[in-house]
């Protein structure tokens, strides 16, 4: 009879252990190189840039990408999966609380890209107003959309627990991953737009 | 075998709050409390976005919603290079309101309640493309819009 293939001898595990520790290393370090995209900011001749620029910059990068894993489950959920049911309810709370403070920090630069004195918005709206009318008006109320959307499937996802998965329950369940999508949706239209902005004229 | 750093890290996160992750000790039996939330923060959206375009057709609602958001620090200032929120600070407030406001009223009406699978997918479905497509005014308030 042939033996299970876990009861196997391993032959080279050390092997095994260096393509592990590489995979997850360059899985680290690829996603630090990434977070490190805002911090550039700290090189800008602008005040306003070095200072609200960096902190909306990391708020909205760090909310883009926790909302993008958040949204990401929702496959996983729909197919039934159980054991990730507390994984998704904890990372939809926190994509939650990061939305806000990403949404906080956008009003404090929002304050500067208005201002009368060398403010962004005056000097797109005279040189390139699509950029204005296109990009900054979408931006600045899709990333709105992200909160509430997120808070609600949070609170639907605690409050049903485990019983979401039960066959009673599939509409709530579908409809929920339906919002957790739509949040991600909302958070990459958001960045995307707001770094078209940024990269037109800065704080 | 004990853990590396890095997953030990990873998965502590990923229970974290506990009381989150384990989830409520008791789930309703019916979708009415689920509609109520997914449909009011949906419905904030869309509303966000209709009054986005009032205040763009009437400047006296622009300057009352402008006053209702005064609460949000930097909504109005005098200081000319530090700006101000201006009115999105109201737009902002009345998103909130909205969204709480009709996640309380739509949760005493629904709680005991099953709402239908159409109602709901089609009420996140119209609510959340429309408030996407009013992202952007039909009628730019400037002309021409190339770049000079």
């Amino acid at each position: 009879m042939q033996q299970p293939i876990d009861l196997k001898p391993v032959t080279f595990p050390k092997t095994k252990d260096i393509a592990t520790i590489c995979v997850y290393a360059l899985g680290l370090l690829s996603a630090g190189l990434f977070l490190f995209l805002p911090v550039v900011n700290i090189l800008s001749p602008s005040p306003w840039q070095r200072s609200m620029g960096v902190i909306h910059g990391v708020a909205a990068l760090l909310a883009t990408v926790v909302i993008a894993y958040a949204g990401h489950l929702a496959f996983p959920l729909l197919r039934g999966s159980h054991r990730i049911l507390s994984q998704v309810r904890t990372v939809i709370f926190w994509a939650s609380f990061i939305a806000f403070l990403a949404i906080a920090s956008g009003n404090w630069a929002y304050m500067r890209y208005r201002a009368p004195l060398g403010g962004a918005r005056r000097w797109i709206l005279e040189n390139t107003p699509l950029v204005h009318y296109l990009f900054m008006e979408y931006h600045k109320f899709i990333v709105l959309f992200t909160l509430p959307l997120g808070v609600a499937s949070a609170w639907v996802l605690w409050q049903y627990g485990d019983q979401i998965m039960e066959r009673q329950h599939r509409v709530v369940l579908s409809a929920t991953c339906i919002v957790m999508m739509a949040m991600m949706f909302f958070a990459m239209g958001g960045f995307v737009s707001g770094l078209n902005v940024a990269r037109i004229h800065s704080l | 075998m004990s853990q590396p750093l890095y997953l030990k890290v990873g998965n502590w996160l990923k229970q974290f709050p506990q009381s989150i992750a384990t989830g409520a000790s008791e789930a309703p039996t019916v979708s009415g409390p689920a509609a109520a939330a997914l449909l009011s923060a949906a419905f904030s959206c869309f509303l966000c976005m209709v009054n986005q375009h009032l205040t763009v057709l009437f400047k006296g609602w622009n300057a009352i919603v402008w006053s209702l958001g005064d609460w949000i620090p930097g909504s109005r200032t005098s200081d000319q290079v530090y700006g101000e929120i201006g009115s999105y600070s109201g737009k902002e407030t009345i998103m909130l309101v909205s969204w709480l406001l009709s996640w309380v009223i739509l949760y005493q009406l629904w709680k005991t309640r099953n709402i239908r699978a159409s109602s709901l997918y089609g009420g996140l479905i119209f609510f959340l493309v429309a408030a996407t497509v009013m992202n952007w005014h039909p009628i730019f308030p400037y002309l021409p819009l190339m770049p000079h």
